[in-house]
C-alpha cells in the first residue's frame, strides 16, 4: 500500500505541472495588470502625468516584464528571479496587491477560514446523509423515503448560488421574525471581536458560520444521501442479511451489525473527495457570504489578474484534490479486504 | 396672549441660535433625521442628537493595499477612507461644494501671504497634537511635501501618487509668529492653495523609521515605505485604529487626544468591505451594517433600497459624470465635421430619460467641470448642437462638409463611413441602454455602430490603448478643479483618451494655472473647456446620481459628493440618534 501511495504521488506531479502551466496562460492571457496600473495612475493624476518610471518599476517588482514562460519558469524555479519567486524555493512570488499582502501570509491565513466551512459542511452533509439515506432505503418507496427523494434531487438541481441566496434570504427572515441577529450574512466573524469573551467569540463564529455551512453542505448532502440509500438498498438486499434474518437476529441489530456497518464503505470512500468538491463550492459561497477565506482571495486575485495569487490557489486546492483522492483509493482497501493495491 | 407668544418665541429663537452654534462643521443648524432635506440643507441633514456609545459597520466597496497614500501604488479612495479618521486635516469639501478650513487644525483661515512668488500661511491651533503628544508642526507639512515630489534630492524612492503640488514647493518654513509658510518656486501659481490638504503622515515618527529623512533622500524614502508597510498606531485625527486586516477590515476607537470641537460618541466604528451592492443591503436588513455609499450605482439596488422601509436612502448627484469620448485617431472621426454631427444625432435629455431618470431627476451636463451648483458653472455647449438629437440639423451638417446620405449609409467620396465600435464596460446597466440608444441615433445619419462592451480586467488596456471609436466611461472629479483640464484634455496627457491634440487647448489649459486668484482660473478652465467642445471629441452626459443608504438609528450621516471619501468626511459627528 505505501509503495501504491508514492506511486499515486509521483503521477500527481505531472498532472499538476500541467494544471499549473494551463492556469497559468489562462490568468495571464486574461488580463493586464499593466494597463490596469497605467489607467489607475493616469486617473490619480493631476498634472495628466504619469510618474516616470512607476509603470515599469510595477511590472519589473511582478516579472511583468517578462515572457509568460519565463514567468512560468521563475514561478516554478525561481532561478533569474529577486529571490521572492519560486516554488521550489517555498515563495509564491509577489502580489499585485503588494508586500502588504504576501501571498503565502494571505494563503494561510484564508486557509483555516476556507477549511472550517468545507470540513464543517461535508461532516454535517455525510452525517446527515447516511440518516437520510438509510431511512430512506429501509422505507423504500412509502412517503417518507418519496419526501426525502425529492428533497435529495432539489438540492442536486438547485446550483449552489441560488441555494446560497435563498438560504440567506430565509436567515434574514429569521432574524427579523425574532427581532435579533442571530444568523449572520456577511463576514466569518464580526468585524472586531477582541473584546468578546470566549463564549461571545464562539457564539459570533457559529451565527456566521450556520448559513453558509447548510449553503455549502446541501449539495455534497443530496449526492451522498443518495449513495448511501443504494448502497443500503444493495445491502439489505445481500444474502448474508437474508440469513442473519432468518437466523432470528433482531432487526435492530442486523440493520445496526450487518447492513449499516457494510452499507458505510462507499459513503466512506466518498467523504474525502466531497471535501474537494466542497471546496470549488466555497468559492461561490464565500462570495455570497462575503467570507475572507481561500474563494473569495482567488475571485478577486482573478479580477485583479494577480496570476501568482490564483496560481497559489490552485496549487494548495489541487494538493488538496489529489490528496482527498489518494485518501478516499487507501480507505476503500482498508474497508474493504476484497480490494487489494498492486 | 401676546406676552406668551413672546416668551415662547424668545425661548425659539434662542434654542435656533443654541442649535445653529453647536451644530455640525458646516456651521447650519439641524434640518432633521432624514435624507429628505439633503437637496435644500446638504451639510445639515440626517443630523441629530448622538448617544454616548454604541457601534457602528460602515461599508466600503472594495479594499485597500497599503497604508501610505501619498505612495502611488496602493494609493486609492479606498485607503483614503481606511485613514480618513487617524489623519489631521486642513479642511474639507462639505456637501455644498464649499470649502470648510479646519477649525480643529487651524487657528485662522489659511492666508495668501505672497502671489509671486506664490506663499500662503497656516496657523496652527496649540492643542493640535498626534495621539503621542507630539504637537503638529512644520515638519509635517515638510514630510508631507517631500513625500509627494519627484526630486530625487528630497525623496530617493518615494513613488508619489501625485507631483502637481510637491514638485511647485520650494521651501516650507515657520515664520517669527510660529505660523507655517509654503512658497511655490517663482513662476508656479496655484488657484487651489486654499484647499490643498498639505499635511497627512507624522514627521516625528518618520524619524524613527528613515532617521535625518530631511536631509537624506534614502531615509525619506524609507520612512515613506514604512508608513506604507505598518498599520498606523498613531493618529491625528479623531479615531485612531483598534485592529484592521489590510484590504478586508478596520476598527475605529475615538483618539483620546482628539483636539477637535466634536469629539466622536461611538465606541466603535467598523470599516468593512462588502464589494456586492446585493450583499450591502442584505447586510444592512439584517443589522450587520448600518451604512454605506457604494462607489458606482445599480439600478437594482437603488430600486430596492429606495422601497426598502427599513432603511434610509438617498439618490442624488455624486462627484461621477458619464461622457461620450471620440477616437479622433480614426480615418473618419479624424473629421472634426463629422465627429460634431454625430454628436448632434445623440440626444442626451432622451438618454438620460431613459437611463438614470427612471430613478431620480437627472439633468443634462453642461459643462466638463463644473456642476449646475457651482459658482463657476457656465453653459459650455450653449448654442452648440451637441447632445440635441436635430437629427434633420445633423444631415445637413454632413452634407455640407461633402457627406451623402443614400439607402440609410453615410458615404464621403463614394466610400462609406464607418463602421464604428462602441464600447462600454461590461455589466453596466445604464451604458448599455445608452449604448443601444446611440446606435440608434447613429443609425438616423448613416452611421453604423458595432457594440462591443469592454470586460473589467481589460478596461485599462482598452483605454490605454485608445481600442474604440466611441466610448461611454465616467470621470469623477471634485470643486478643486485646476488640475483636471491637463488630465483630461492636454494633447500629452494619458488620461485625453480620444487623443485630441491641439495647440490651442494645450494654450487655454496652461493659463489655468498662471493665476493664483481661483475666480480667474475657472475661467480659463471653462475657455479651455469651451475649445474643447469646439472640437467635439468629448460630450458630457449626465452627473451621475450615487446612492447612500444608512440604518435608521444612525445620525449625522450624508453623502458628500465634493468628497472623494463621501460619506466619512465627517465621520467623528457620527453617533446612535438619542
Amino acid at each position: 500500500m505505501f509503495i501504491y501511495a508514492i506511486r499515486r504521488l509521483l503521477i500527481a506531479i505531472p498532472v499538476l505541472i500541467a494544471a499549473s502551466m494551463f492556469s497559468f496562460l489562462l490568468v495571464d492571457l486574461s488580463s493586464d495588470p499593466v494597463a490596469d496600473y497605467k489607467l489607475q495612475l493616469a486617473s490619480q493624476s493631476t498634472n495628466g502625468e504619469i510618474p516616470k518610471g512607476a509603470v515599469h518599476e510595477f511590472a519589473a517588482h511582478l516579472y511583468l516584464d517578462r515572457s509568460v514562460p519565463e514567468r512560468y519558469w521563475l514561478w516554478l524555479t525561481g532561478i533569474g528571479g529577486r529571490g521572492d519567486i519560486g516554488l521550489l524555493r517555498g515563495k509564491f512570488g509577489p502580489s499585485i496587491l503588494g508586500d502588504n499582502n504576501p501571498i503565502g501570509a494571505e494563503i494561510s491565513d484564508r486557509f483555516m477560514i476556507t477549511f472550517r466551512l468545507v470540513l464543517i459542511a461535508t461532516l454535517a452533509a455525510i452525517v446527515i446523509a447516511i440518516v437520510t439515506g438509510v431511512i430512506s432505503a429501509v422505507k423504500q418507496y412509502r412517503r417518507v423515503d418519496y419526501a426525502l427523494t425529492f428533497v435529495g434531487f432539489l438540492a442536486l438541481a438547485m446550483p449552489t448560488f441560488w441555494i446560497a441566496a435563498l438560504i440567506k434570504e430565509t436567515g434574514i427572515w429569521a432574524n427579523q421574525q425574532a427581532g435579533t441577529t442571530i444568523f449572520y450574512t456577511i463576514g466569518a466573524t464580526s468585524p472586531d471581536t477582541s473584546d468578546y469573551s470566549a463564549m461571545g467569540k464562539a457564539g459570533d463564529i457559529v451565527g456566521h458560520l450556520i448559513l453558509p455551512t447548510l449553503a455549502l453542505m446541501l449539495h455534497g448532502y443530496a449526492a451522498a444521501s443518495r449513495y448511501q440509500r443504494a448502497a443500503m438498498l444493495e445491502v439489505l438486499d445481500s444474502d448474508y442479511v437474508r440469513l442473519a434474518r432468518a437466523k432470528g437476529v433482531r432487526n435492530r441489530t442486523v440493520m445496526r451489525r450487518h447492513a449499516l456497518r457494510t452499507s458505510l464503505t462507499p459513503i466512506a470512500t466518498f467523504a474525502p473527495l466531497s471535501i474537494a468538491a466542497a471546496l470549488s463550492g466555497a468559492i461561490i459561497v464565500e462570495r455570497i457570504f462575503n467570507w475572507e477565506g481561500m474563494g473569495l482571495y482567488v475571485l478577486e486575485s482573478i479580477q485583479k489578474g494577480d496570476s501568482f495569487a490564483v496560481m497559489a490557489f490552485l496549487l494548495v486546492s489541487g494538493m488538496l484534490v489529489i490528496a482527498a483522492n489518494l485518501v478516499s483509493d487507501l480507505l476503500y482497501g482498508w474497508l474493504d479486504p476484497r480490494i487489494r493495491y498492486e | 396672549m401676546r406676552r406668551k407668544g413672546i416668551v415662547f418665541g424668545t425661548l425659539a429663537l434662542g434654542v435656533t441660535v443654541a442649535l445653529a452654534i453647536t451644530a455640525c462643521s458646516g456651521g447650519a443648524k439641524s434640518t432633521g433625521s432624514g435624507f429628505e432635506a439633503c437637496g435644500k440643507h446638504p451639510t445639515t441633514c440626517n443630523s441629530g442628537d448622538r448617544k454616548d456609545g454604541g457601534e457602528l459597520t460602515w461599508a466600503i466597496s472594495a479594499g485597500w493595499d497599503s497604508w501610505n497614500k501619498n505612495r502611488a501604488k496602493g494609493n486609492s479612495v479606498y485607503l483614503a477612507e481606511a485613514v480618513q479618521g487617524i489623519l489631521p486635516q486642513i479642511g474639507h469639501f462639505n456637501p455644498d461644494g464649499k470649502w470648510w478650513w479646519s477649525r480643529d487644525t487651524l487657528k485662522a483661515k489659511p492666508k495668501l501671504v505672497s502671489k509671486n512668488p506664490q506663499a500662503w500661511k497656516y496657523e496652527l491651533r496649540d492643542d493640535a497634537k498626534w495621539s503621542d503628544g507630539t504637537p503638529i508642526g512644520v515638519d509635517d507639512f515638510i514630510w508631507h511635501w517631500y513625500s509627494l515630489t519627484s526630486d530625487k534630492s528630497k525623496c530617493g524612492d518615494c513613488d508619489p501618487a501625485a507631483t502637481s503640488y510637491g514638485d511647485e514647493v520650494k521651501s516650507i518654513t515657520k515664520d517669527s509668529s510660529g505660523a507655517i509658510v509654503v512658497t511655490l518656486k517663482k513662476g508656479s501659481y496655484d488657484p487651489d492653495w486654499l484647499t490643498k490638504n498639505t499635511i497627512t503622515y507624522p514627521a516625528h515618527i518618520a524619524d524613527k523609521h528613515g532617521k535625518g529623512w530631511k536631509t537624506d533622500p534614502k531615509a525619506m524614502a524609507e520612512s515613506s515605505k514604512w508608513f506604507s508597510d505598518n498599520q498606523p498606531d498613531y493618529s491625528g485625527g479623531p479615531y485612531m485604529i483598534k485592529s484592521a486586516k489590510i484590504g478586508q477590515k478596520e476598527t475605529l476607537v475615538p483618539n483620546p487626544r482628539w483636539y477637535g470641537k466634536i469629539k466622536p460618541t461611538l465606541d466603535k466604528l467598523n470599516l468593512l468591505v462588502v464589494s456586492s451592492q446585493q450583499d450591502m443591503l442584505k447586510a444592512l436588513d439584517n443589522g450587520e451594517l448600518d451604512g454605506a455609499a457604494p462607489e458606482s450605482l445599480d439600478p437594482d439596488v437603488s430600486e430596492q433600497a429606495t422601497g426598502d422601509t427599513g432603511i434610509r436612502s438617498n439618490l442624488a448627484p455624486g462627484p461621477g459624470w458619464e461622457h461620450f469620448d471620440l477616437n479622433v485617431t480614426n480615418k473618419w472621426l479624424k473629421d472634426v465635421k463629422l465627429r460634431e454631427a454625430m454628436l448632434t444625432a445623440i440626444d442626451v435629455d432622451d438618454v438620460n430619460k431613459r437611463t438614470y431618470g427612471q430613478l431620480t431627476k437627472v439633468k443634462r451636463r453642461d459643462n466638463y467641470l463644473f456642476n449646475q451648483k457651482s459658482p463657476y458653472f457656465k453653459d459650455t455647449f450653449a448654442g452648440s448642437s451637441m447632445g440635441t438629437g436635430d437629427i434633420a440639423k445633423a444631415k445637413k451638417m454632413l452634407s455640407a462638409a461633402g457627406y451623402k446620405l443614400s439607402g440609410g449609409k453615410l458615404t464621403k467620396d463614394g466610400k462609406q463611413v464607418g463602421p464604428f465600435t462602441y464600447r462600454y464596460l461590461e455589466g453596466h446597466a445604464m451604458r448599455k441602454t445608452t449604448s443601444e440608444l446611440v446606435q440608434g441615433y447613429l443609425g438616423k445619419i448613416g452611421i453604423k455602430a458595432n457594440i462591443k462592451t469592454i470586460a473589467a480586467s481589460q478596461l485599462g488596456t482598452v483605454l490605454d490603448k485608445s481600442d474604440f471609436d466611441i466610448v461611454e466611461f465616467g470621470w469623477s472629479t471634485d470643486p478643486a478643479f485646476t488640475t483636471a483640464p491637463q488630465q483630461f484634455w492636454d494633447s500629452k496627457s494619458p488620461s485625453n483618451f480620444g487623443r485630441n491634440s491641439d495647440k490651442k487647448v494645450d494654450t487655454a489649459i496652461a493659463k489655468v494655472h498662471s493665476t493664483v486668484d481661483l475666480k480667474e482660473a475657472a475661467g480659463f478652465a471653462n475657455d479651455a473647456g469651451s475649445l474643447v467642445a469646439k472640437d467635439a471629441y468629448i460630450l458630457p452626459v449626465v452627473t451621475t446620481p450615487v446612492l447612500i443608504v444608512t440604518s435608521k438609528k444612525v445620525v449625522n450621516v450624508r453623502d458628500n459628493w465634493a468628497s472623494q471619501i463621501r460619506a466619512l468626511y465627517n465621520m467623528e459627528e457620527w453617533g446612535i440618534k438619542k
